[in-house]
């Protein structure tokens, strides 16, 4: 009975991950095959691996310049998110402002507000303050939708610091400032890098608001200058896959480093929120 | 007063001393008088003037940022939503209009059946699937770290790029889906499964499922490491079977988990754009429209910024609506008080 069961077990298991792999894994094969072979015969490996594809991918659909700008942005944004998010959650669990509580359930409310009800009206906001096709736009952007989540939490996590270190802190001669560089946000660095990498995936694989702040390949990010590829270039599939390759590479493989990080970060931001 | 002087008022003790003597801080504290009384001194030394201005300056650009770039667009959205604008020139008043038109236009209603039969999808079908997944490896089998990684991967992955690989996927001339089917003899079901009106939009959900589920499941997984083997071995002893004890015990035990994947499967239907606009923008017809792409396209192709401000306003007082009569109907449910974390 423990056999079968355990059989079972890994059967299911197994079948799920193949359903789940294999077009990832279909498309990393189509990635290196001529383009006729894409066409003519889906199931069979590559006759010869063909890197033209990625080289033609990287150079003449511009991937090289989109995959400078999406580590500029995706950086830019994690640096600034971190940095504002944790000053504000220091200043919520820790300086006891006045309306402290009320300031962090105001931007908790953005948890619950689906972003896809703001593309018109910020898109209208940013043409109306002319910051159309500026870097800074789209940082801004992705720094804001990202508030909620993780001031919430950096603030769950600063509020399980014992104030004992902050006491000790102060006895040394420490102000808020100092005690905030000098001890808490050493303290925080597990949950600062949840917190970074989940931000880094959602920054990376942004489309929408990418596509509507930039109008230029020289700003463009990597998901919108793959979709632009497409509709370049329709028949050209091998390449296609090739440039899907190069979007997903970074991610899977910082979501592979940090794997238990992602996973705890999306269970406690599960909960909180 | 400064808490050093305080100190050394109050002990009368030279603090030179102490600090030499206990270089760690934590013996000077216990000689501070409102210790013995059990006072803590901690909350005082923290609401100084000085501490409640840097609180203020820490805060502040999170608040202004969110207010400027969030709870603005939305007020503007809702008052927008009264005026009729082209993007040129100016606004004018126009009351309901743009109610009026987007609910008279039969793709808007039609991709709020959509969001819904999506929304619904997602609860009935997702969430299951990722229970299911989520029990098997709760038994902690050899290797089930890998496997959980392996589920998660399409979560790590651009809905672009996710949109682009099922394209290929689904594709009537080189895709694997067609081609395996033929191999496996089952010609029948062979179809244009982003070109077919009636089977456009399943294909696009099936794709929104098998890309989330992972999230799901991790979040569920949390749910089935939180609750007590002692309760689970008690039904055993009781005589439960595997189906009954899933039923019966793990699930409510773990309710507050599923009510979180509930909402978020309500929050996410709402916001399911990029994977359509890639996929099938919405066609063949107006098949796949959902209401965030008929909100781009109405605003950004047609240029009706009110009737596509409606749209916006319309996506946000469902998704809150649904959420806020989701929370009535379960915060009266029993089984939310035998585990729930909410």
């Amino acid at each position: 009975m423990k056999i079968i069961k355990s059989a079972l077990t890994y059967f299911l298991a197994i079948i799920y991950g193949v359903l789940t792999l294999f077009p990832i894994v279909w498309i990393l094969i189509s990635s290196l095959k001529r383009n006729h072979e894409v066409l003519a015969s889906p199931w069979k490996l590559p006759e010869v691996l063909m890197f033209e594809n990625y080289i033609q991918a990287w150079t003449t659909a511009k991937m090289s310049i989109f995959f400078v700008n999406s580590t500029f942005y995706t950086l830019m944004s994690i640096i600034v998110s971190i940095t504002i998010c944790s000053l504000a959650a220091y200043s919520i669990s820790r300086l006891k402002i006045k309306f402290g509580r009320m300031f962090f359930l105001y931007l908790l409310s953005g948890i619950m507000i689906p972003m896809s009800s703001l593309i018109v009206p910020i898109y209208i906001l940013i043409l109306r303050m002319g910051l159309m096709d500026y870097r800074i736009t789209l940082i801004i952007v992705y720094v804001t939708f990202t508030i909620p989540m993780t001031v919430a939490l950096i603030t769950a996590n600063m509020k399980g610091i014992p104030l004992e270190l902050e006491e000790a802190g102060v006895i040394d001669g420490c102000g808020p400032v100092t005690n905030f560089i000098r001890i808490i946000f050493p303290l925080c660095k597990p949950v600062i890098a949840t917190v970074a990498i989940l931000n880094f995936l959602t920054y990376w694989n942004e489309f929408i608001f990418a596509m509507m702040f930039t109008s230029s390949d020289a700003l463009r990010t990597l998901p919108v200058g793959l979709a632009n590829f497409r509709g370049q270039y329709q028949t050209n599939y091998s390449a296609m896959a090739a440039g899907m390759v190069i979007v997903m590479i970074p991610t899977l493989i910082a979501f592979i480093v940090m794997q238990e990080r992602v996973i705890k970060g999306v269970t406690a931001g599960a909960v909180k929120g | 007063m400064n808490y050093l002087e305080s100190l050394v008022r109050n002990t009368r003790i030279s603090i030179q001393i102490n600090i030499r003597l206990y270089p760690d801080g934590c013996r000077i504290k216990l000689l501070h008088p409102s210790y013995l009384i059990g006072k803590r001194v901690v909350p005082k030394l923290i609401s100084t003037k000085k501490n409640k201005i840097v609180g203020y300056l820490f805060i502040a650009p999170v608040l202004i940022l969110f207010t400027i770039f969030f709870f603005v667009p939305i007020v503007s959205a809702v008052k927008d939503s009264f005026y009729s604008w082209n993007g040129i020139s100016s606004k004018s008043f126009n009351g309901l209009d743009n109610y009026a038109y987007i609910f008279n236009s039969e793709n808007f209603t039609g991709s709020i059946k959509n969001n819904i039969i999506m929304m619904l999808s997602s609860i009935f079908i997702q969430i299951p699937i990722a229970l299911l997944i989520a029990v098997v490896l709760s038994t902690q089998f050899k290797g089930y770290k890998f496997f959980r990684t392996i589920y998660f991967i399409p979560c790590v992955i651009s809905t672009v790029v996710i949109g682009m690989i099922w394209s290929f996927v689904y594709n009537p001339y080189f895709g694997i889906l067609n081609s395996f089917l033929k191999s496996v003899h089952l010609d029948f079901l062979i179809m244009d499964w982003l070109g077919n009106r009636k089977i456009a939009f399943y294909s696009v959900i099936v794709v929104s499922i098998w890309q989330w589920i992972g999230y799901i499941m991790v979040i569920l997984l949390a749910g089935l490491n939180n609750i007590s083997q002692e309760v689970i071995e008690a039904s055993t002893i009781d005589g439960a079977n595997s189906l009954k004890k899933l039923i019966y015990v793990t699930i409510p035990m773990m309710w507050g988990y599923i009510e979180v994947c509930i909402l978020l499967a309500i929050t996410g239907s709402m916001k399911a754009l990029d994977l359509i606009y890639i996929m099938t923008y919405g066609g063949p017809g107006s098949s796949t429209e959902v209401m965030a792409t008929y909100m781009w396209k109405i605003s950004f192709i047609s240029s009706k910024f009110g009737p596509g401000q409606a749209v916006a306003v319309v996506i946000l007082t469902l998704s809150i609506l649904l959420t806020v009569i989701f929370k009535k109907i379960t915060s009266t449910d029993t089984l939310n008080e035998s585990g729930g974390i909410l």
